[in-house]
């Protein structure tokens, strides 16, 4: 016989009614391997799980509540149920918790670089002494490397009133800004030239490449009394 | 035994149902990486060629069968067949094989070092869809991922112990060595793992999966089996790749073990030169005078007959795995697969 006389096909499943030698010999062959591989893979975790955690394998011959009695289907499937509500809840838990600590961490570790008045307003205010008003601001480099020195330019101040001051008599000492090294400050002064400016407030913006700081620039009545 | 009659056309229609959403899934998991050339079209290439999908249908029935859903268990068989697909180009690089699913192999098409390349590739890829916490939760994503990796080590630690044989050209084999080299080169990654896998995520981690990986042993073997007696009388189109490939190549048959132990003297010499022979030099004549020994030496009889009998164990080794699971089309897809593992032509 050769092996072409097969190509008019295999037995079928049902052909062979009787277990036979060969059919028993696979069989206890068959239960014989997949004992031994079962016996590796519960052996290669055991000692994953040694390696891992003493706590483990100090737990492993604890029997759990309930051992021993197969639980019936009924059981299997409430089991189940909750097994999956838990999974959903510890994962919403975990995901909110994650969401939170996110958003505290940026706040915490805010980076890069900011301009900024004196004190925690988000605006630099500048009352007028003579001809003239002038404040200190602050360049804070949070990032890791040095920032590029820089002309800062401001825009128009202006009045509700409808009064203006030119950009031209805004300025900063020193200009340009110098560089401020990494996780450094460096320091600077806005100056107003007012002669001449009718009492008001007027309001514009201090503008560098890091951010617009607003300028509140207040100059008082002829009775020192602020508008 | 009791007379069971494989139903074909019915798992058949099952097989293929369940291959089509894996498919489209694999799409979806290929294209979320750019466009590369030499790469991409590679990577789609094996995926594409439409195979059984037996992986991804065990997973999913599994997983319905135990109560779960389709989206919950998408993510690992997918992960199972973009892994299948990258044992497949690696493997076919290996045996040098010229052909894949009735198609010239990766290798032939593209050259060894592009195929490779791509095979890494689709490995890789395997991981993405169980990195996905969403649908399964943080503990069963973590327990799915350790049965991935655990599968994996096997499979490749299985393959290396073949491929050591082949070298080093070891002939005394008896079947309980061959059992338990496809126990872990084939039925960890083709039956063990998938069944393990969907009645994990279906029972969320309270199936017993000792039960099922005896069940799915038993489902391996005779998967492997009938694929060696499908390669040795079955035809290129049944097969998808060229018959006697496995003969040609060496491969430690359950057909070849009981020849190299039935076989006369002057017969076993004869073959223990054959598969010292290099293989490029192995001739069509030789691998014919192979196949042929096999019948006549009742090697084919007693693979037949040894695939029954496993057959056998996985419907019995079926009852315990699947206790306590109630009726339903999938339990009864997973109990139709038996005999279809013996009686399938391709």
């Amino acid at each position: 016989m050769t092996a072409e006389g097969w190509e008019g096909g295999l037995p079928p499943f049902d052909a062979l009614h009787a277990v036979g030698d060969v059919q028993r010999q696979a069989m206890d062959s068959a239960s014989r391997v997949i004992g031994q591989l079962l016996d590796l893979a519960g052996r290669a975790a055991h000692d994953a799980r040694a390696a891992g955690d003493p706590l483990d394998v100090a737990e492993e011959g604890e029997a759990p509540p309930g051992a021993g009695a197969p639980p019936d289907a009924g059981f299997g499937a409430m089991r189940a149920e909750m097994a999956r509500a838990v999974d959903l809840y510890v994962d919403l838990f975990r995901r909110t918790f994650e969401a939170y600590a996110d958003l505290t961490e940026a706040a915490l570790r805010r980076r890069g670089v900011t301009v900024a008045g004196a004190g925690e307003a988000d605006a630099l205010t500048l009352h007028a002494a003579g001809d003239g008003a002038d404040a200190p601001f602050w360049v804070h480099n949070g990032t890791g490397a040095p920032t590029e020195p820089e002309a800062v330019t401001t825009t128009p101040l202006c009045a509700h009133t409808g009064e203006v001051v030119a950009a031209k008599r805004v300025w900063v000492e020193p200009s340009p800004l110098p560089a401020v090294p990494a996780g450094q400050s460096g320091a600077a002064l806005v100056r107003v030239d007012l002669a001449g400016v009718p009492a008001g407030r007027y309001v514009g913006h201090l503008l560098t490449s890091h951010g617009a700081l607003p300028l509140h620039v207040v100059v008082p009545g002829l009775d020192g009394e602020g508008p | 035994m009791t007379a069971v009659v494989a139903d074909l056309a019915g798992v058949e229609a099952t097989l293929d149902r369940y291959g089509e959403l894996t498919r489209a899934a694999m799409r979806r998991v290929l294209d979320e990486g750019p466009a590369t050339p030499y790469l991409t079209d590679l990577v789609a290439d094996y995926p594409q060629r439409a195979g059984k999908a037996l992986r991804p249908a065990l997973v999913l029935a599994a997983c319905q069968a135990f109560g779960g859903s389709l989206r919950d268990a998408m993510g690992p068989a997918v992960a199972i067949e973009l892994v299948h697909n990258a044992f497949l180009v690696h493997d076919d690089v290996e045996d040098q094989s010229p052909r894949r699913r009735g198609l010239p192999t990766l290798h032939e098409l593209h050259g060894v070092p592009l195929a490779v390349n791509a095979g890494d590739a689709l490995a890789l890829a395997a991981l993405r869809p169980l990195r996905d916490q969403g649908v399964l939760g943080t503990r069963l994503q973590q327990a799915v991922t350790d049965e991935f990796l655990a599968m994996v080590e096997r499979t490749i630690a299985g393959q290396a112990r073949e491929l050591g044989w082949r070298r080093d050209n070891v002939v005394d084999l008896g079947p309980d060595d061959y059992l338990a080299l496809i126990g872990a080169k084939t039925c960890w990654y083709t039956t063990i793992h998938p069944l393990r896998v969907g009645a994990l995520v279906g029972s969320r981690g309270t199936a017993d999966l000792d039960a099922l990986s005896r069940f799915g042993f038993h489902l391996g073997a005779a998967f492997q089996i009938r694929d060696d007696l499908l390669n040795l009388v079955g035809t290129a189109a049944e097969v998808g790749k060229e018959p006697l490939d496995d003969v040609r190549e060496g491969k430690r048959t359950l057909m070849l073990v009981h020849l190299l132990g039935a076989a006369p003297a002057a017969e076993r010499a004869w073959l223990e030169a054959y598969l010292a022979t290099p293989e490029s030099e192995r001739t069509p004549g030789d691998v014919r005078r192979v196949a042929d020994l096999m019948a006549e030496h009742g090697s084919i009889d007693f693979a037949v007959a040894y695939g029954h009998g496993i057959a056998a164990a996985a419907r019995a080794a079926f009852v315990p795995a699947l206790a306590g699971v109630p009726p339903s089309p999938h339990r009864r897809f997973l109990e139709a697969v038996v005999p279809y593992m013996l009686e399938r032509t391709h």
